[in-house]
């Protein structure tokens, strides 16, 4: 103590006789953070504004993937908000680089959206069909295809934060019918699933993490690839082989090739995080993908919108991700594998890798910008 | 200056478990004296949160982050204003006072009824003078940092501490002297 006069001592020492806060206090005070915390994140929230994702979709008032829920009035989810219909057209396949160029030009262009203390992203996640191989102008519109091993709805990751899980141990596709639902809703501050439902009915993701837990580690660990703030982003490197290096980084030792882990961190990472990266960092993302041996590209068109499927292709696994050529976004993606099951319509036994082989069914999603759990604008 | 650097970083990156382990005991220590230990746990918990959702109105280049936490949990503490006053009121137990000295040392006695009368003037002081007493002598922050954590002119801040420590001394018996 530096003040030493009788009255501030005689302050200082008031109440008499009280201890010093000790270890199990320290502690209890920093359970009380981590309760207050999940606590607060499931408080509702008086409504507010709901923030449109992209510019282009406010006027067009129509988007998929492109970051704004859109309103076609027979296609509603279960709750009444609107919904993508999420019809697939295939227009066959397209020079990769050339989309790849195209998509980082409009990168660079997509600014993000700045998120309120206390409001979330909404993850609307639609899993349709894929259209069918040799059928350039048939369309995935809900119906199943044939059944080929592939992705379980919802994507390969739906954890509490976005750390990719194993390819193993998904569901079997097959055994749901198409289109599912998947909404999510998140805490922007580490990108943590708060809320989940599939087809309206609440479900638990996070591979056994809870959100509390989830919270709890963005806390002690600090930002990451796994729990990412808006933050943590922007300041990722914006040079592509930095980035890449650090990504994998994040990702730590796993089973297969980088290449292949990239591709797949990517489409994680896009689902959640796409509405806050600064346009930086997304060309950065955009050039990593670029830079993944095994690249094959294809158009669609997802109501009415035209898409770019940038595919990686890896043995027989394949990993897809959409994009929007229009506004530069992400929009989807889809992983399967390429086996004689999956090589569908053309009735030969083609082994084509292109787009859509492999694929039983394909996630698009959007977003919005909620002030509160269940809140879908 | 380290502290400083590495206050920005954790700021930066969010490392509220960073700032946590600096910085919570010193934040319990000053809570506790003014509202007690458990409510004190739930401020400065409240403290951290606050701060961690409010990172970015942090600005390094008005004072250290511990003045700014301060700052907060100051200002959650007017939410507890009259458990605050309770603590005060109750600094000694009445009946400590009145046994007397048949059954207490007449030093004794006298050291409470200071308490008590000390504690009095604490509860009667203006809530202004209460917190930058309170941030100077318990907490031990300089004039700058009381007057950006309470976010007030330093010399408020100057003659809020120079009257509030007036009544405290006046409190206080003099040397030597028994009241």
């Amino acid at each position: 103590m530096s003040r030493t006069d009788p009255d501030l001592v005689a302050v200082r020492t008031l109440p008499p006789g009280l201890p010093e806060p000790d270890d199990e206090a320290v502690a209890r005070t920093w359970r009380a953070v981590v309760s207050k915390r999940a606590a607060r994140q499931r408080r509702p929230w008086r409504p507010r504004l709901v923030l449109p994702v992209t510019a282009a979709a406010v006027v067009c008032g129509l988007a998929l993937g492109a970051g704004l829920l859109f309103a076609p009035s027979d296609t509603r989810v279960p709750d009444g908000t609107a919904t993508p219909a999420g019809t697939v057209r295939y227009d066959g396949p397209v020079d990769v680089r050339a989309a790849l160029d195209e998509l980082t030009a409009r990168a660079g262009t997509v600014d993000p959206v700045r998120i309120p203390d206390g409001q979330f992203i909404y993850v609307h996640t639609r899993t349709v069909a894929v259209p069918r191989l040799g059928d350039p102008a048939g369309s995935g519109t809900g119906e199943p295809g044939r059944p080929t091993a592939g992705m379980g709805p919802g994507g390969p990751a739906s954890g509490a934060g976005t750390t990719p899980p194993p390819a193993a141990g998904r569901s079997d596709p097959s055994a749901e019918p198409l289109p599912t639902d998947l909404q999510m809703w998140v805490d922007p501050a580490g990108m943590i699933v708060l809320d989940a439902r599939r087809n309206g009915v609440q479900v638990q993701l996070g591979g056994g993490e809870t959100a509390s837990e989830a919270i709890q580690r963005l806390f002690a660990e600090g930002p990451s690839l796994g729990l990412p703030t808006a933050q943590w982003l922007a300041e990722l490197p914006t040079d592509p082989a930095l980035l890449r290096t650090q990504l994998l980084a994040e990702v730590g030792e796993r089973r297969g090739s980088p290449d292949r882990w990239l591709a797949e961190v990517l489409g994680t990472l896009l689902r959640t995080a796409d509405p806050v990266l600064t346009p930086a960092v997304r060309v950065a993302l955009y050039r990593v993908l670029g830079g993944l041996d095994g690249l094959s590209a294809a158009r669609v068109t997802v109501d009415g919108r035209e898409q770019y499927v940038i595919r990686h292709t890896e043995g027989v696994d394949v990993t897809d991700l959409l994009f929007d050529a229009g506004t530069g976004r992400s929009a989807g993606r889809a992983t399967g594998r390429l086996d004689g099951a999956g090589v569908t319509g053309s009735g030969s036994a083609s082994t084509s890798s292109a787009y859509p082989s492999g694929l039983r069914s394909q996630d698009l999603w959007s977003w919005a910008i909620v002030p509160e759990l269940g809140r879908t604008r | 200056m380290k502290t400083h650097i590495a206050d920005r970083e954790s700021v930066d990156a969010g490392d509220l478990a960073g700032l946590f382990d600096r910085y919570a005991r010193e934040l319990l220590r000053y809570c506790a004296r003014r509202v007690g230990d458990d409510v004190a746990e739930d401020v400065v918990a409240e403290t951290f949160l606050l701060a961690y959702e409010r990172r970015e109105r942090y600005d390094p280049t008005r004072g250290a982050l511990l003045p700014w936490l301060y700052g907060i949990a100051t200002n959650l503490l007017r939410r507890h204003l009259r458990t605050e006053l309770r603590l005060l009121r109750t600094a000694v137990p009445a009946d400590l006072v009145s046994e007397g000295p048949a059954l207490r040392s007449a030093e004794r006695v006298d050291a409470q009824r200071s308490v008590a009368r000390l504690a009095a003037v604490l509860a009667k002081l203006p809530r202004r003078q209460r917190d930058v007493l309170m941030l100077y002598a318990v907490a031990e922050l300089e004039y700058a940092e009381i007057a950006a954590a309470l976010d007030i002119p330093l010399g408020s801040v100057q003659s809020a501490l120079h009257r509030a420590r007036t009544k405290v001394r006046a409190a206080l018996p003099a040397e030597g002297e028994n009241r």
